[in-house]
């Protein structure tokens, strides 16, 4: 501001200067030889006001619209600093570092404290309410007055309790009022974040580390006298450390596959895949696990080719995690219904068990990792409890989706759709049509 | 000093349960009663008073720290000394058990070994720093013989 003054000064200087020269060199020799003596003063001045009439528009155009567009920008500048501030998430004020009255405050931090522009003005730090302690904050903004530090940035709890990090520094430019900024940080979904990566380690830790105690202690066991001396123990316990360790090669397996399919690290092919196939040979598949449980399928709409375009071996994986879900859940004999069916432009494959479904309790978490609907099922009927979570990955991946029904008693259905393939096949309708007609008149009992 | 006799020991996986007994009964010498689950524990705990509660932290049904909370609310588990033995150790989460009540925890892979030795140094631990007026199974008779009951068959995974 005291730059545009000073430059206001310098023109009304030279406009001086500039019409005594046009008065005194110009104007008053030719005035003299024209009108006299008599009228030296009088005319002249005529001609010099007129003159100066006649020039203030240029004189204004050259040495003084420059200055007033600079003070335009300059306060458009200060404007748009203003709104940038304003719109800001973060809660920015300025505040002075003896009296700690605000002397600036930005829309976010003043909605927050519910203060209107004016009334932040004549509010001080201690205005915030009871979370403020005064000596805690000149403490902490000492090191910043003194220059010790540059800033400090530290995590708190504001009164609505939620995680926010704060940073405070001291501003003191050559002229200027010292100053302390403040800017503070919802910082809650960072600590969301950072909670449920702690909580994924601690559950990744757990779930690792409950077979490698299995394979510690049974093996540590066969090494005393009486393990070694009891073939019996020593063979159960032997077998204990082999299935313990296979229990641990699937867990990585599948939690280095869920990482990678989240993270999009594993490409998947884009091939033509027919689904009806597809559910044939993934019940040939596990006909066998089928059968050592003592389940059996029993498949329907899967005669007419019905294309999608996806990873045959990951649509293999995602048929095999369902049906091992519900032969493992089904009681013995239980039939497992898996059914292939339109709907609009996708498929849907349906694995439907009569097991003791899923309680409502567990259905948000069915498709979260290491979620079991019991855990103790884990070693009973193996898994790692992230098969859902692969799954529901693998068909997303394919631009799927995938959902259950459940009732505890009954029994569940899980499917999955996917679009279909229409280039290389009938339109859907045609489809639909002839997949009605031969749907029921074609099942197939396995096992 | 009272002796560590009987362990009253909750964990939910069949095998660490068979491998625990083992270590704690045949090569520590101890009483151990196991249960599958805090419920199993919580229907067995009127038939006796154990000197330590050894608990698995992540439990279907009720985790450890729930289970050690309802049996503290049993008469004569006021004070028992609690540890617990868990795969879920991060260290806040370590400071948290302790906080729920635990002596102290002990980290899953456990040495079969030296495991009896270690639950016995945190009980002796505990007793000498507990007023004696406050732990009253200290009266109790000295050690007997070493036996293990499981209270579940082997197949249980409850």
């Amino acid at each position: 501001m005291s730059n545009i003054n000073t430059i206001f000064r310098i023109t009304a200087i030279v406009f001086v200067v500039e019409i005594a020269i046009m008065f005194f060199i110009f104007v008053a020799p030719h005035s003299l030889q024209m009108f006299g003596a008599s009228n030296f003063w009088f005319w002249p001045l005529v001609d010099t006001v007129f003159l100066v009439l006649l020039t203030s528009p240029l004189i204004y155009l050259w040495a003084i619209r420059p200055f007033t567009l600079a003070r335009d920008a300059a306060e458009a500048d200060l404007r748009q600093y203003k709104t940038t501030l304003d719109l800001l998430q973060d809660k920015i004020h300025i505040s002075c570092p003896d009296t700690l009255k605000f002397g600036y405050m930005n829309k976010s931090a003043r909605r927050d404290l519910g203060w209107s522009e004016a009334q932040y003005r004549t509010k001080t730090l201690n205005d915030i309410g009871d979370y403020f302690n005064e000596m805690q904050y000149r403490k902490s903004i000492e090191p910043l007055v003194k220059g010790a530090l540059p800033a400090i940035t530290f995590e708190a709890i504001n009164r609505n309790q939620e995680s926010i990090e704060i940073t405070r520094q001291f501003i003191d430019a050559e002229g200027e009022q010292p100053r302390i900024v403040s800017i503070i940080r919802d910082i809650s979904e960072r600590k969301e974040a950072e909670k449920a990566k702690s909580e994924f380690v601690s559950t990744v830790s757990h779930e690792l580390r409950t077979p490698l105690t299995s394979i510690k202690g049974a093996l540590g066991l066969t090494r005393t006298d009486a393990i070694r001396n009891d073939p019996d123990k020593l063979e159960r316990l032997l077998d204990m450390a082999a299935t313990n360790a296979d229990r641990l090669g699937f867990l990585v397996d599948d939690i280095l596959d869920v990482e990678k399919l989240s993270s999009g690290m594993i490409e998947l092919r884009s091939d033509t895949v027919n689904l009806s196939r597809l559910v044939n040979e993934a019940v040939e598949a596990n006909e066998g696990y089928a059968t050592k449980l003592g389940v059996f399928f029993n498949t329907t709409g899967v005669d007419l080719p019905v294309m999608v375009s996806g990873d045959n071996n990951r649509l293999m994986q995602v048929m095999a995690n369902l049906m091992s879900n519900a032969a493992k859940f089904s009681p013995i004999g239980g039939q497992i219904e898996v059914l292939l069916s339109l709907n609009g432009s996708s498929a849907r494959v349906s694995v439907r068990d009569h097991g003791s479904g899923i309680p409502d309790a567990a259905k948000d978490s069915i498709f979260e990792r290491f979620t079991q609907v019991d855990s103790s099922d884990q070693r009973k009927i193996g898994g790692t409890g992230l098969g859902l979570s692969i799954t529901k990955v693998i068909v997303e991946r394919h631009q799927g989706t995938i959902g259950f029904i459940s009732e505890v008693g009954t029994g569940s259905t899980f499917f999955f759709e996917l679009p279909l393939k229409l280039a290389e096949q009938e339109s859907p309708d045609v489809v639909e049509q002839e997949f009605k007609e031969t749907r029921y008149a074609n099942s197939k009992g396995i096992g | 000093m009272a002796e560590l006799t009987n362990i009253l020991h909750v964990e939910d996986d069949p095998d660490i349960r068979e491998i625990a007994s083992i270590a704690l009964g045949n090569i520590g010498g101890y009483t151990v009663v196991q249960c599958s689950s805090g419920p199993a524990a919580l229907s067995k705990a009127p038939e006796f008073v154990p000197d330590l509660l050894l608990f698995d932290v992540m439990m279907p049904e009720m985790t450890g720290p729930e289970t050690l909370t309802e049996l503290r609310k049993l008469k004569g588990y006021e004070n028992v000394p609690a540890i617990f033995m868990t795969a879920k150790a991060q260290p806040e989460e370590v400071e948290a058990y302790k906080k729920q009540g635990a002596i102290a925890v002990i980290i899953k892979p456990f040495d079969v070994m030296t495991l009896a030795g270690e639950v016995r140094g945190h009980w002796e631990k505990a007793i000498r720093e507990a007023k004696p007026n406050v732990i009253p199974f200290l009266q109790k008779p000295g050690k007997s013989d070493a036996r293990t009951n499981n209270d579940t068959p082997k197949t249980a995974g409850g």
